[in-house]
């Protein structure tokens, strides 16, 4: 117990003097982490559109497939990568191995099943004839996707949620396709680690404070713009 | 020039055949009435002619031109307005689900702003310009759908049963509001309905469609009086007869061709009269059941057996009750008579 | 609103256009290294690396892995250098013909620490085999990192001379899978005993430290070598950056900084420097 308050002591000292290196830490893991999360819509929102309304053979294989990413552990994704991007690897000539573009990369991995699969559940239970109703506006492809988007917008925003949250939160990839670099690919969760490993509780702690902050930040943003379509 | 032809078309669902319709023109400023009932095929006729379902062979025409593929069918589709049976609106103001639609359709802003303005008036909803979907009334969706419509100014309308899901009154109303605004706006309309009155009302041309065909085509009345097929009878309300239930009454008093299968009476033909039954021609029956639609009544008489449909005006409906006799004379040219292969056989 | 969102979007997609660039650039300005976890946890390389950056220009990546997947990674051409402390792994990778060539660099040793009320009874003892023959006697938690670093290839290799041979089944005897500074938390607080590096006991206990039992054992010398990665292996392999590193580590001025390292802050240094043997 005296552990947990004298590391909670340093933590909140830490965070408090306004360290350089935690903020450098706090700012990249948001900007990895938010960078990732959009990609993973440009790619994932399509996809799981079509996913929902289109009928091709072997349509119910891939939903069941995006849905088993879910639940993908995050590891055997940085793992996957990893192999890719070293230089023994097939994509080894990109150099892309310990740097900031391999994170994202794992990230985008990890989160777009998750939200391929959450727009499918979200688009497939809005009432099919709004479907019918904005290719008869003569909408084309990308607005007809921006309108159901829209329509669907509280579910897909549970899907940004859930893709940020899983991103920001995992450490095994992000450890093995970034290797952890101080002031290129170090981010709060692999940073955490390090500082456990070298038994800086403190250090380690107020990482990990700030990480809560964020993942309660952004379940307080979602559960408010949830109320709000409800009172309505 | 016509507005929209159709070529051969057909459609499947998996094996079975929808819709099948070999020739079909809809002229410039025509308004076309889809009649039949369910499962006969009108909506997927509809859908085809809005272009938002595909043909599996045949061709069509839109203004004398070919229909395209891809993005340029796209283009083709924003010559249409489309109103279906709900009002499938957008999570958006009032306003704003025009103002999409207007977008798409490429209208400047200060354009847009003043078609919101027009139509929301003349559809009478300009007071809930900013109001949400889940805040109107069946009713009310439903103007602010033909609201939309209109406001694109469309070179053609489809209107897929828009006022199946409304109450009587609202729609009656609002089928009134639509054919005022039909008359001003001159455009040319497919509508789709089951409502016999309501087509005859809107148009002067009607199809109606039997498991995927159009089994008559032409003016209302003139179906009434020659229906093409029992199931048109049918639909339209007539009595149907088959060949061994005719009753004895009958095959005495008129001459059916031998090659005869069927028969329907139509229910204006068979009229009630206070005459006794000593003159050959008149019987008696007793009623079954008292129906009222669409501004007129029927009595359904039993006539040894056979349940025979009368027309009678709404206002003697009270004169009648179930279980009385009455006495009736039937018109002979009210009778259709239809050969082995269900058609025709007058 | 709608624009703030679109800025961030486009800022981000910028951002990260500007990295893809700059990632796919690095070439010969940027040097791999692989080195062991325990070296990274004692802190020599967060001295040594921003001189060797600012005096050659280049750019240094520092992956701390256990000296196995160090050794795997340099096979594969993944890495330009190592820096690891692994000697029989190490011949065996040279052998192979794996690496260019190998120097030693310094050397610091291992020690036995455990609680304070020394159950096994083993402060002051001299011979560490005798040492851990009393531990495995007296049944006492050991706690092994169990990883394939070169801290656990000494251990199991000093187990191999006492009366047991293998520990391996014995149920005071625990393999955390992790690195020193995971490993001697593990150790405080269960109160085991275990064998680690000077160099990362210094570093992480700070004060206050687990008893130091016992040391100055010759088996217990931990030696490191700079290895620099054979080119052949994969053509992105920078040589030249390797063989720079390699000499930077080796020259006198750095040899004398490595020396020092760690009086100031421990009181005692961490590591010898030896570079005079060239080693094949």
């Amino acid at each position: 117990m005296n552990l947990l308050l004298e590391a909670v002591q340093e933590a909140w000292s830490l965070i408090s003097s306004g360290d350089r290196e935690i903020f450098d830490i706090t700012f990249r893991t948001l900007l990895f982490a938010g960078t990732s999360t959009i990609i993973s819509l440009i790619i994932g929102l399509p996809l799981g559109i079509g996913l929902a309304l289109m009928h091709f053979p072997g349509r119910s294989w891939l939903v069941s497939l995006s849905n088993a990413g879910t639940g993908m552990p995050p590891v055997v994704a940085g793992l996957v990568v990893s192999i890719l991007l070293w230089r023994s690897g097939p994509l080894g000539s990109l150099g892309l191995i310990y740097s900031p573009l391999a994170i994202i990369i794992a990230q985008v991995v990890i989160a777009t099943p998750l939200i391929i699969a959450i727009t499918v559940a979200a688009v497939m239970s809005l009432n099919p004839i709004i479907h019918l109703q904005i290719r008869a506006m003569g909408a084309n492809q990308i607005q007809y996707i921006f309108l159901i988007a829209r329509e669907a917008r509280l579910p897909l925003l549970v899907a940004v949620m859930a893709g940020f949250g899983a991103v920001v939160s995992e450490v095994g990839a992000s450890l093995m396709v970034g290797g952890n670099l101080s002031g290129e690919t170090r981010v709060l969760t692999t940073a955490a680690v390090l500082e456990v490993s070298k038994g800086r509780f403190g250090t380690a702690l107020a990482y990990g404070l700030i990480l809560i902050f964020f993942v309660i930040i952004i379940a307080a943003i979602l559960t408010s713009l949830q109320q709000r379509s409800q009172r309505k | 020039m016509n507005a929209l032809t159709f070529e051969n078309i057909s459609v499947y669902r998996g094996k079975r055949q929808v819709l099948s319709i070999p020739h079909l023109e809809i002229a410039v400023g025509e308004r076309l009435a889809l009649l039949g009932p369910n499962g006969s095929g009108k909506s997927t006729l509809l859908l085809v002619g809005a272009l938002l379902l595909d043909s599996a062979e045949g061709s069509m025409t839109l203004f004398d031109q070919p229909i395209s593929k891809g993005k340029l069918k796209i283009l083709q589709r924003r010559n249409f307005a489309t109103v279906l049976q709900e009002p499938a609106l957008l999570d958006m103001t009032v306003e704003r689900n025009i103002d999409t639609v207007l977008k798409i359709h490429r209208i400047s802003h200060l354009e847009r702003q003043n078609r919101i303005q027009d139509w929301l008036s003349r559809l009478g909803i300009q007071h809930l310009a900013k109001a949400m979907p889940h805040q109107l009334s069946g009713g009310e969706a439903q103007r602010v759908a033909i609201a939309r419509a209109f406001s694109t100014q469309p070179r053609i309308l489809f209107l897929d049963e828009p006022f199946s899901s409304l109450d009587p009154r609202t729609r009656a109303e609002l089928s009134g509001d639509l054919r005022g605004l039909l008359d001003s706006e001159a455009v040319t309309t497919l509508l789709v309905t089951h409502d016999l009155n309501e087509s005859a009302l809107f148009s002067d041309r009607v199809a109606i469609m039997d498991d995927g065909k159009i089994a008559a085509i032409g003016s209302l009345n003139q179906i009434d009086r020659c229906p093409s097929t029992p199931a048109v009878s049918d639909f339209l309300g007539h009595t149907l007869i088959e060949h061994n239930e005719i009753p004895e009454f009958f095959l005495k008093t008129f001459s059916f061709p031998d090659s005869s299968e069927c028969i329907s009476v139509n229910p204006e033909g068979i009229k009630i009269v206070a005459g006794s039954t000593e003159s050959t021609s008149v019987n008696s029956a007793t009623i079954h059941s008292i129906q009222a639609l669409n501004g007129s009544a029927r009595l359904i008489l039993n006539f040894e057996g056979i349940l025979l449909v009368s027309k009678i005006p709404l206002e003697d409906l009270t004169n009648y009750e179930i279980g009385s006799i009455v006495n009736f004379i039937i018109d002979p040219n009210s009778i259709t008579f239809f050969g082995q292969n269900k058609t025709l056989a007058h | 609103m709608k624009y703030l969102f679109k800025s961030i979007l486009l800022f981000l997609l910028l951002f990260s256009v500007s990295n893809i660039l700059s990632s796919c650039y690095s070439n010969n300005s940027t040097l791999l290294l692989a080195t062991t976890t325990s070296t990274e946890n004692s802190g020599l390389l967060d001295v040594l690396v921003p001189i060797f950056e600012e005096e050659s220009g280049i750019h240094i990546k520092v992956i701390a892995v256990g000296s196995g997947a160090a050794l795997r990674m340099g096979s594969r051409g993944d890495v330009d250098v190592l820096l690891v402390h692994s000697e029989d792994a190490e011949k065996l990778f040279m052998g192979k013909g794996f690496g260019f060539d190998r120097h030693s660099v310094m050397y610091n040793d291992f020690i036995l620490v455990g609680p304070v009320e020394d159950p096994a009874g083993i402060d002051g003892i001299d011979d560490v085999i005798e040492a851990l023959d009393k531990i495995a006697q007296s049944g006492s938690k050991f706690i092994s990192r169990g990883d394939a670093s070169g801290t656990h290839v000494r251990e199991k290799l000093l187990w191999s001379y006492t009366k047991i041979q293998s520990p391996l089944d014995k149920d005071w005897y625990i393999e955390s899978g992790q690195g020193m500074g995971a490993t001697l938390t593990i150790t405080k607080e269960t109160g085991s005993y275990t064998l680690s590096d000077r160099a990362t006991w210094l570093a992480m206990m700070n004060g206050d430290l687990l008893p130091l039992l016992m040391e100055g054992d010759a088996e217990m010398l931990n030696r490191y070598h700079v290895i620099t990665v054979n080119p052949e292996l994969h053509r992105a392999v920078n040589i030249n950056g390797a063989k720079q590193f390699r000499d930077f580590l080796l020259k006198p001025s750095i040899q004398k900084l490595i020396g020092e390292y760690g009086i100031k802050k421990y009181g005692q240094s961490l590591f010898t420097p030896n570079a005079e043997i060239e080693l094949r």
